[in-house]
């Protein structure tokens, strides 16, 4: 039975830095090492004010095909 | 993403299960003859996996009501079995099943032309799909990359003039259904994953007439193609091993 193609994947992050337009670095371990990546913040998040500053802990929804981007989905509670 | 090595007693079962499904496939495909529906061919398998004592794989899974699909001409994938598919002279018909056996899963599909005889292009479609499957895994072994899977099965739909699909994929198979790692037919989707021994994978070549383009029916299981072209499909399970490939259902 073929399976529908799924090419995202969730991954937890700290924020490490605040870029412009809506972009930050974070920082998520991907095979046992650590990475930065770029991401940005949910359209979701946007509409919802979640404000983000460096240290918080996210999770980020990343694609198969770029390992380098991503795109923040979730704030945690504890700040 | 987690790839489940498979032990050597796991991959015993899966190849006995494997012996057991291809049976079972091939006698389908025997049955599907001019006149007969795709609900006969299900009342069929559902004997066959009683009489044989394994279960279904796909009955139950995600709410699938049925032992396995029956995918004729435009329809790519999980065809639902119906008084209403009767199949002509020169149809191609998908039969995809898989069962349990001993806990392990095997998947396996094949694609038959109904009265053996039909046009020129559906014919070599379904060539397409099988030379795809059979390059595809013909030089893999432990140690080569998953990307080498994909590129074979696209290259071989191109010198065909075939399109492969890319909304759905082959994929990890034994201890669930669908595991870990997506294995797509088409090169954009084509994953960099160095294959290791034990890796137990269902390599599926779906392989349309026109367009890659599918859309699902009301029924929420039927995939068709959107421009009305045929599709074919071949599917093995296969174990990675140090010297090549192992085609369990066979």
């Amino acid at each position: 039975m073929s399976l529908n193609k799924q090419d995202k994947f969730e991954v937890d992050g700290i924020v490490t830095e605040c870029l412009p337009g809506g972009k930050f670095r974070v920082k998520i371990v991907m095979k046992d090492q650590e990475v930065n990546i770029i991401a940005h913040i949910s359209g979701k998040m946007r509409m919802n004010y979640i404000k983000l500053v460096p240290g918080d802990g996210v999770k980020v929804e990343m694609s198969l095909y770029d390992l380098t981007k991503g795109r923040i989905i979730y704030r945690s509670i504890n700040r | 993403m987690k790839i489940i090595i498979k032990s050597p007693e796991q991959i015993e079962y899966m190849r006995q299960g494997g012996r057991i499904l291809a049976s079972i496939v091939r006698k389908l495909g025997d049955l599907s003859v001019e006149g007969v529906s795709t609900i006969f061919l299900e009342k069929e398998a559902r004997k066959l996996m009683a009489d044989l004592g394994v279960r279904s794989a796909f009955l139950g899974y995600e709410g699938y009501e049925f032992t396995s699909c029956y995918s004729v001409n435009d329809v790519v994938e999980h065809g639902l079995p119906s008084e209403n598919v009767v199949l002509k002279k020169g149809d191609i018909i998908k039969i995809d099943s898989g069962i349990y056996y001993q806990g392990m899963i095997t998947d396996h599909t094949i694609s038959v032309i109904v009265g053996g005889e039909t046009t020129e292009t559906r014919r070599k479609l379904v060539e397409c799909a099988k030379v795809a499957l059979q390059n595809a895994i013909k030089d893999i072994k432990a140690g080569e990359n998953l990307a080498t899977i994909s590129n074979k099965i696209n290259d071989t739909a191109d010198i065909y003039g075939f399109i492969p699909v890319r909304e759905l994929v082959g994929h990890g198979v034994g201890v669930k259904l669908h595991e870990d790692p997506n294995i797509s037919g088409y090169r954009g989707h084509a994953l960099d994953i160095v294959l290791k021994e034990g890796m137990t994978l269902a390599i599926e070549t779906m392989i349309n007439e026109k367009g890659w383009k599918c859309k699902t029916d009301k029924d929420g299981w039927t995939i068709r193609t959107n421009d009305g072209g045929d599709a074919a499909m071949f599917e093995h399970t296969v174990v990675i091993t140090k010297k090549g490939v192992e085609i369990l259902t066979i």
